[in-house]
């Protein structure tokens, strides 16, 4: 196991300074990663996604709960501590163009990693190396970030990313915002050093079908806790939590013939600040009863898939009132 | 009948080092009630071609050929007055960013009065216009919703508030550039709905934008398939999606992850890169990528027809 996540819970504080109160942002989540291993997690805007990544990185304090990574604690609190660790966990942001300073070249991004790390190499050589492994010429090393087209520029995060050969990689939205044809092109490179280097990986996306075909474990999260988990090829055979299964309806089919049974919801989601009672996806849900808005229901395991739902669906549920789209 | 023919529309802009076309004998038709959508990737020309439409082309860029037809006249020959009829009035837009179609100091109410200042009704029937309108868009308490401020509002309700600020003065022609790019797929879901339900109770024709093929399969009825500024294939979703002529279309359809059923650890890509504008190669756009390239492909392939199916591509040739 390369990286442990206990009873994570991270918290902010919103409103005036008289009437401060706290949100939740990512509540109580647990989940473990294997070496080499791909993680992925979704959810919708909102969820709390992209604050676990940061809290796993050590950039977000926590209030509660602990992150292990390779058997050492991850305390944002002494930061000292943190940046070792740093350097065998590395972190792709999600805005590609925008996590690239303007004012450095190319070159001197990729170079980056090792002289923070104070790691002595050629680093001429280095960034050569690393810009051909991701697939760009060598003469890429003297532009500026302004100059590199999206692709171009996720691909310099990637050479980012592996510079250090780190153990693990957190990915955040990789593929958001690029082309189908390019989109293809990261994911195929991301899962070559995969397989090359050994990398374990989480992945965040909203892309479900990206997931699909990328990882090997998954996690659903909503209002910032994980609903359901397990094996990514199970869950999309059969979700059980209701609401896996709307996010799983929702994806569009690229045949015009295949319109598929929706699963609509009712409201828009909650606020942090104002969660539901009992279970938090009952005021969506379409197979919500009486116990669902009162108690919360605990993580059932059933092997490697844990879903937090009282009544957890059977295989091809249909909802109580289908609605057909189109 | 058609609501817009495009025939043969080039548009190139003045850049540094020469011109660069970005609309290379671009023509289109939008019949009426009828949902057609643009895919391509980023660089085809679809912001152009909009952009085109509504005559908001930059200072540098220009119509250099070409017709673009709607309601009995030309609105590349239109003047400044006469677009701005249109626009808004007989064409309107629905654009990526919600947040930015909005303005954020005026309340939704102000904004909506503003939009309805050619309808000539009084402030009151106006007021009730854009109530009817938020609840058509199922905007939870209208009423409140319209003295809050953009900011109020999420991502979905603020596209939705786009949405009937573009259908308030029931167009004959909503232009939609990427709608719900900006939004999680479940609100996605919704939006779409939306659009489809406003748009066959208005009756309007659409023009929707899109590289999320998905999207466009399930809500088009037509498909134009762009790259690097020309139109490659035209045609009904349903030749489109099940019977692609041309190879960047097979290609494009095969490059999304949703369209494989099986888990793939190798995702197919279309190798290379898009070709220099500036320096238009002859022949086939689509040739140094296309693994079908012959000598034949360094001459201009002619649009082929056949059933509404356009394509441009030798290997299709008789």
């Amino acid at each position: 196991m390369i990286l442990s996540v206990r009873d994570l819970e991270v918290t902010f504080r919103a409103g005036p300074w008289f009437n401060r109160r706290p949100i939740v942002a990512v509540a109580k989540v647990s989940f473990d990663l294997d070496a080499g291993e791909t993680f992925a997690i979704v959810g919708e805007s909102g969820s709390g996604k992209t604050t676990l990544a940061h809290a796993i990185n050590g950039l977000q304090e926590t209030s509660n709960g602990e992150v292990l990574f390779m058997d050492e604690k991850v305390d944002v609190s002494r930061s000292r501590a943190v940046k070792p660790l740093r350097r065998h966990m590395s972190m792709m942001f999600q805005d590609p163009v925008g996590s690239l300073s303007p004012r450095m070249k190319v070159g001197d991004l990729v170079a980056e990693p090792f002289i923070i790390h104070k790691i002595r190499k050629n680093l001429k050589e280095e960034v050569q190396r690393l810009l051909s492994l991701v697939g760009l010429s060598g003469d890429f090393a003297d532009r500026y970030p302004h100059q590199l087209s999206g692709g171009q520029a996720r691909r310099i995060g990637v050479a980012r990313a592996i510079a250090l050969e780190p153990e693990l990689i957190i990915a955040d939205e990789p593929t958001a915002g690029l082309d189908v044809s390019v989109q293809g092109e990261v994911l195929n490179l991301l899962s070559d050093l995969r397989e090359r280097l050994g990398l374990a990986m989480i992945f965040i996306s909203h892309n479900l079908h990206v997931v699909h075909h990328v990882a090997d474990r998954m996690a659903v999260m909503y209002l910032g806790r994980i609903v359901e988990s397990g094996n990514t090829e199970e869950i999309f055979g059969a979700p059980a939590h209701p609401y896996t299964a709307t996010l799983l309806s929702a994806i569009p089919n690229p045949d015009p013939d295949k319109v598929r049974e929706r699963i609509s919801l009712s409201s828009e989601v909650p606020s942090l600040l104002n969660r539901p009672s009992g279970c938090e996806f009952h005021t969506r849900c379409p197979w919500a009863h009486e116990r669902c808005s009162t108690e919360s229901p605990y993580h059932q395991n059933s092997g490697l898939r844990r879903v937090a739902c009282h009544a957890p669906l059977d295989p091809g549920a249909q909802p109580p009132c289908a609605e057909r789209a189109g | 009948m058609n609501v817009l023919e495009i025939r043969h529309l080039s548009v190139s802009f003045a850049a540094e080092g020469g011109s660069l076309q970005a609309l290379k004998d671009v023509s289109i038709d939008v019949p009426e009630h009828c949902i057609v959508g643009v895919v391509g990737e980023s660089g085809c020309g679809k912001s152009t071609l909009i952009n085109s439409i509504l005559r908001l082309l930059p200072d540098n860029g220009s119509i250099d050929a070409g017709s673009i037809h709607f309601e009995e006249q030309d609105l590349t020959q239109a003047g400044r007055p006469k677009m701005q009829d249109i626009r808004g009035q007989r064409i309107s837009t629905v654009f990526q960013d919600p947040m930015d179609a909005l303005n954020p100091v005026l309340s939704i109410a102000d904004q909506m009065l503003h939009i309805q200042y050619r309808s000539g009704l009084g402030r009151k029937e106006k007021n009730a216009r854009s109530l009817d309108m938020l609840r058509r868009v199922r905007i939870p308490d209208p009423e409140s919703a319209l003295k809050r401020y953009p900011h109020e509002f999420s991502g979905g309700m603020k596209q939705r508030i786009a949405i009937a600020m573009a259908m308030m003065m029931e167009p004959a022609l909503l232009i939609a550039d990427e709608p719900t790019t900006a939004l999680d797929a479940t609100l996605e879901v919704a939006i779409i709905k939306l659009m489809k339900d406003l748009q066959s109770h208005i009756g309007c024709s659409m023009l929707f934008i899109s590289h999320h093929l998905g999207l466009i399969a399930e809500l088009c009825d037509q498909v134009v398939v762009m790259y690097a500024g020309e139109v490659l294939e035209r045609g009904t979703a349903r030749q489109i999606f099940h019977n692609p002529w041309h190879p960047y279309t097979e290609r494009l359809l095969d490059c999304d992850p949703g369209s494989q059923s099986s888990r793939m650890r190798h995702l197919p890509t279309i190798p290379g890169e898009i070709p220099d504008l500036k320096k238009r190669q002859e022949g086939c756009i689509f040739r140094s990528r296309c693994q079908f390239c012959e000598d034949i492909c360094h001459a201009m392939p002619d649009e082929i027809q056949s059933n509404g199916h356009h394509v441009r591509c030798h290997r299709r040739s008789p």
